[in-house]
């Protein structure tokens, strides 16, 4: 007999021996992660921490109305493939410095001495209270923000909304489901969300974070219609629409916690076929983003014909594909004010604990009744 | 003295010769360092639509930054399709051009302003770079230029085609190929049969066409919805890159679009391809993916829940079975076992309370039939009050 709760012990473990493992480790965008992996050698105590993360040296920026964090804001800039653009807007004050005094482990110490961000406190002084370095909202005399722990029980009393949908992928293929949840501002207004609070930020267990409007989040978005005839959507044989029919309805950004009826897989690390480290699970949080206007799935980035009619993928479309910005294992959601996207709230090493307990953290700007 | 003054005529001559050329097209270098290399389409067959890609070099920098502008031309007899960028047919809307230096792991794209100018003589596609590369690209990089939408003349034959490349300094290139319009195998391949070999995998064979030199298998999940390739490749396809199956047999595992589902309807075609294109598509051939199934489920007095498959299992992934309890969505199963075609499951359940046992897809394998996997099973009850 397989014991569940022996094998639980060893899949946290596995997971804590696996997060000592640079492959294994917070989120990593990139095949070369040579600047994490450089900082982590200066400051080994700094694995797993908010630190151990891109936007140690990368900032986010305001792209029109939206603030677009470290993520986003170095794919707008930067770009995801050449040609390239100007990666030196992408940095942090301490990014720069670190640019500039050599960009590897030694670069790392030889700037502990400097206050890269002019906050008062000097880089070696921040990273030993696991602050950032290169953003002065975030700093040893800045309390900890306030937050809510929400639990699997906590989320299921507030109002449940189900919501048939596509999901439309760059690369692994699109797919019809009904994803149940709490609509995002409920749940924020749950936390006590403040009146000055202007964006949040999700982060995923693995690291991976990405930004979102409250603009966007307040609104709805119209349904699309329902497709069976294009192969590269997969779609369910028991749905109550037939092929090219409008879905009725509108969308919402919502924090699901079920997926056609049954919780979401618990989230965990594995390595695939080829011996990399991949998220298995969506659960038991994901965060769902709404296609913003009714458009047809395109095919898949990796398709052979993905060039043919109809509905060819085209990397430039100005329709973002809603899958891109759904969040698999969500673990906290930071409330931003326009001034501060950096509100210091320590969940240290929790991540993979908080997956496992099904809890969901929100801080930042808020005031829990 | 004589011979001299010759050689300063024929000097004088052939300067003024140059010099006239600079003047009549003053901004124009032919061919020679701006080649096209190979101009390959999914249909070089008359009347068909063809996404067209160009193959070029140039052995100077070329400027591919912001304003510079491409030219795509072929016979008046051809045509271009050109809609919305979000029209299930963008066409020549989507034209770009990519390239790739050593070391680089993807494509680099430049996208730009597209339109159509036709004439008397021929027919254009304009692109004038917007997404661009601010430096040059280096001499001898192989770029390749991919215009969708482009509709074959009706008649075989052969054709010129030309691209011509207009830097931000003014200067013109101009490259020239010439393609041929022929026809495709005429008979679609018979006696296509496609098996599921486990719940991820299909083999598929079919009969030889005669002339076809390759074969192209296409599925779909409805019988008459639009058929991709049945190709597996997990990565992004190079600009022009076809699957070309030489033989009559191919094996699909459903990587790269999506994956394969078990316990679900595929349906396959397969087509016969030469060197112009692509035949007609054979009849639909249905397949169903085969799966562990669980054919019934009993929450015993002990608080147990036995489940029967259809066939002897093993447990794949223990964290794909679950036992939760509705009303908090907690995990509350402790272990699980499986003997034959019987799945226990040990659950905490408390009396009265409402439950919703899930096995998620793969948790459980045929042993008899080693890749057969589950599809999604979920079934909800009632805890006992007295167990």
């Amino acid at each position: 007999m397989a014991n569940k709760g022996f094998l639980r012990t060893v899949i946290i473990l596995g997971v804590l021996i696996a997060l000592a493992v640079p492959a294994l480790a917070a989120y990593k965008a990139h095949d070369n992660d040579y600047d994490t992996d450089q900082f982590l050698l200066a400051y080994p105590e700094a694995r797993d921490t908010k630190l151990d993360n891109c936007y140690l040296c990368h900032t986010g920026g305001q792209s029109g109305k939206n603030y677009l964090n470290s993520c986003d804001w170095c794919h707008e800039v930067y770009g995801l493939k050449p040609p390239f653009g100007d990666i030196d807007k992408t940095l942090t004050s301490y990014g720069r410095d670190y640019m500039e005094a050599g960009r590897n482990a030694a670069a790392c110490l030889a700037i502990s001495h400097l206050d890269s961000d002019g906050d008062g406190y000097t880089n070696g002084e921040e990273i030993a209270a696991i602050r950032l370095p290169g953003d002065s909202n975030d700093n040893p005399d800045v309390p900890e923000a306030p937050g809510v722990v929400f639990t699997r029980a906590d989320i299921r009393k507030l109002p449940r909304v189900n919501q048939f949908m596509v999901l439309d992928t760059s690369k692994s293929g699109d797919y019809y489901a009904t994803y149940s949840g709490v609509d995002i501002y409920t749940l924020l207004q749950a936390a006590g969300i403040r009146e000055d609070a202007v964006d949040i930020t999700v982060f995923a267990a693995d690291g991976y974070s990405r930004s979102f409007s409250l603009d966007d989040l307040k609104k709805s978005y119209p349904q699309g219609t329902y497709e069976t005839k294009y192969a590269w959507i997969h779609f369910p044989e028991n749905a109550p629409y037939v092929d090219g029919q409008q879905i009725p309805g509108e969308l919402r950004y919502i924090m699901a916690y079920e997926k056609d009826g049954y919780p979401l897989l618990t989230s965990r690390i594995v390595a695939d076929s080829k011996g990399i480290a991949r998220l298995d699970g969506e659960g038991p949080y994901r965060f769902v983003s709404p296609l913003v206007e009714p458009v047809v799935a395109d095919r898949s980035a990796r398709s052979i014909d993905r060039v043919e009619p109809p509905y060819p993928y085209n990397p430039d479309r100005s329709v973002i594909r809603n899958a891109d910005y759904c969040i698999k294992s969500v673990v906290a959601i930071r409330v931003n004010t326009a001034e501060n996207k950096s509100m210091h709230y320590d969940w240290t090493g929790q991540a993979w604990k908080m997956i496992e307990e099904g809890e969901l953290l929100i801080y930042g700007a808020i005031d829990p009744q | 003295m004589m011979r001299i003054h010759k050689l300063q005529m024929v000097i004088v001559l052939v300067t003024l010769v140059i010099a006239a050329s600079i003047v009549l097209s003053p901004l124009t270098i032919l061919a020679g360092d701006f080649t096209i290399e190979k101009v390959t389409s999914t249909s070089f067959v008359p009347g068909q639509e063809g996404i067209y890609v160009v193959s070029l070099v140039s052995s100077e920098a070329l400027d591919l930054s912001k304003g510079a502008k491409l030219v795509f031309q072929l016979p008046a007899s051809f045509g271009l399709v050109k809609e919305d960028i979000l029209a299930a047919n963008p066409g020549a809307t989507l034209a770009n051009i990519q390239y790739m230096y050593p070391g680089d792991r993807f494509f680099s794209v430049i996208t730009g302003q597209t339109s159509i100018v036709k004439t008397s003589q021929a027919v254009q596609l304009h692109l004038t770079v917007e997404k661009g590369d601010k430096d040059p690209i280096r001499p001898n990089t192989e770029l390749f230029i991919t215009v969708p939408g482009v509709i074959n003349s009706t008649n075989s034959g052969s054709y010129p085609v030309q691209v011509s490349h207009t830097g931000n300094s003014g200067e013109t290139k101009v490259a020239q190929a010439t393609i041929r319009l022929g026809y495709a195998p005429a008979q679609a391949p018979a006696n296509l049969q496609v098996r599921a070999e486990g719940s991820y995998q299909f083999d598929a064979t079919w009969d030889k066409v005669p002339g076809a030199e390759y074969y192209q298998l296409y599925y779909c999940l409805t019988p008459d919805g639009t058929y991709i390739q049945a190709c597996d490749f997990s990565r992004d396809p190079a600009p022009g890159e076809m699957w070309l199956l030489p033989d009559t047999k191919v094996t699909y595992r459903g990587e790269g679009s999506g994956g394969i589902l078990a316990d679900r309807n595929y349906y396959f075609k397969v087509r016969a391809g030469n060197e112009y294109g692509f035949g007609p598509l054979s009849p639909a051939v249905a397949v169903r993916t085969p799966a562990v199934l669980v054919d019934g489920i009993l929450v015993t007095n002990q608080g147990t829940i036995e489940l029967t498959c259809n066939q002897a299992v093993r447990i794949n992934a223990l964290n794909r079975i679950e036992v939760y309890e509705m009303a908090t969505g907690l995990p509350v199963n402790e272990a699980a076992e499986a003997n034959g075609a019987k799945v226990v499951l040990y659950p905490d359940l408390k009396p009265g309370n409402r439950y919703q046992v899930v096995l998620y897809e793969d948790a459980l394998e045929s042993t008899a039939r080693p890749g057969v996997y589950n599809a999604v099973f979920v079934f909800d009850f009632t805890a006992r009050e007295v167990m």
